[in-house]
């Protein structure tokens, strides 16, 4: 009875625990994803704004104007569903721009090497997410699901990219990789909850 | 009783508040509104199992209500916001339909405002006890979703779009006004709350000039931020360090 209490109270105008659940699976969903594609335009302005005038510029450039897409898409999605965005934003900001400046300082390969673990992280997220949106009840979250299916077909392809510029042959690539893959489930394991 | 048992069990395991507690709670709440004196805080236990049975319910039900008082208050608070929720949607459309109708950001937020205090009024009398029990620590949690809902209820209907850090601002900005408005209230003898609802003009008024100034300074931060890029630019164009640079 008294584990029940929250959630009667939470959802006090959808009365049923199914409808809440429902709810709040989709908001923590759009709000870890808003966050993500804030974090990733911000991983590729970084990267662009030291690698931007050599030969992976273009490479980038590509990745940066899909994330934008997403981006977009995720701002679309955030007030259509009446979703509270995560608070750490303006952390994200910072610390998205700093770490794609900052693996784009130790060179190019290292920037690819960061695409990569964070590219991988992301793609394992949004299978994991999609399992969840079809377990849920595949026709009530038409939408979603086809968005999320799409963005992680992008970022699966970003992934590629990265493998294909010469990423594994960064500088201490296994512990940067580890690095950045821990950080970001981090990352999503915060925004998810605050 | 032996259907109220199995209601009971079917309620308390389905997690629901279907219209049979509804009406025990709506029931509840007549009671605080015709009494006045006891007020949602005494309306736990003995009360709730008074009030069952006189609506033909087992006296068992009062434990589908485990906080005693402030659920009652909780559910109060939800309806109201779900019926700001549905006459603000109305409003809206009809506000699409006929341009007329069309008000501007503050306007319709000073309205909103003052349709939701009006709900309160009913229970004037009682509402300190109310705010009291929601003042506790441990019903902070309950208090806070309570006033998201309702100003994210009144920014939504508003055309509030916001994704950023921004929905943070907008939100926390309208709790002020609406708390320290419901503060004014209690004390309020005027006719029909008049100085109530003139207080909350002054408090929006004084959130819009804010708000006016902070835009002017971002606009000047940002024109500032133009005018030194300029400036670092051409400084780098004298010294012959751009990136033309035949260097």
């Amino acid at each position: 009875m008294y584990q029940c209490r929250p959630l009667v109270i939470a959802s006090l105008r959808l009365y049923s625990t199914k409808a809440a659940h429902i709810k709040q699976t989709r908001d923590r969903i759009i709000r870890v994803d808003h966050a993500g594609e804030l974090g990733a335009d911000r991983i590729y302005a970084g990267q662009m704004a030291v690698l931007g005038k050599t030969s992976v510029g273009p490479v980038i450039q590509h990745m940066w104007d899909q994330e934008k897409e997403h981006k977009a898409k995720f701002e679309e999605l955030v007030p259509k569903y009446r979703v509270r965005p995560t608070v750490l934003l303006p952390i994200w900001n910072v610390a998205g721009f700093a770490l794609g400046a900052g693996t784009a300082l130790l060179g190019r390969e290292a920037a690819m090497a960061c695409t990569v673990a964070v590219e991988s992280v992301i793609t394992d997220h949004y299978n994991s997410q999609l399992r969840e949106l079809i377990n849920l009840g595949e026709e009530e979250n038409k939408e979603l699901i086809e968005v999320i299916k799409k963005f992680r077909d992008d970022e699966m392809d970003h992934h590629d990219t990265g493998l294909a510029n010469d990423a594994e042959q960064a500088p201490a690539y296994t512990v940067l990789s580890n690095v950045i893959k821990t950080g970001c489930k981090a990352a999503v394991w915060l925004s998810e909850r605050i | 009783m032996w259907l109220s048992c199995v209601q009971y069990v079917f309620l308390s395991s389905s997690f629901c508040l279907p219209g049979y507690a509804r009406c025990l709670q709506t029931a509840s709440l007549h009671g605080v509104a015709e009494e006045g004196k006891s007020g949602p805080e005494t309306s736990s236990s003995p009360d709730q199992e008074g009030r069952a049975e006189t609506l033909g319910y087992s006296s068992m039900v009062h434990g589908m209500f485990p906080g005693g008082g402030v659920d009652l208050v909780n559910y109060f608070y939800g309806e109201c916001n779900s019926k700001l929720d549905d006459s603000l949607r109305t409003a809206v459309k009809a506000a699409e339909e006929n341009q007329e109708l069309r008000k501007g950001t503050t306007a319709f937020i000073a309205a909103a405002v003052e349709e939701r205090l009006r709900m309160n009024i009913e229970y004037h009398d009682s509402w300190h006890r109310a705010l009291a029990l929601h003042a506790s620590p441990s019903n902070m949690s309950n208090a806070l979703h309570n006033i998201g809902t309702l100003t994210d209820t009144i920014w939504y209907h508003a055309g509030d779009r916001s994704h950023d850090f921004n929905w943070y601002t907008k939100r926390g900005i309208l709790a002020a006004v609406y708390k320290s408005t419901e503060l004014c209230m209690l004390q309020d003898k005027s006719e029909d709350f008049q100085d109530t609802w003139t207080f909350m003009n002054r408090r929006l008024s004084d959130v819009h000039s804010v708000g006016k100034c902070v835009r002017k300074g971002a606009s000047f931060l940002g024109d500032a931020g133009n005018l030194a890029k300029a400036g670092i630019l051409t400084a780098l164009n004298i010294a012959g360090m751009n990136s033309k640079s035949r260097f």
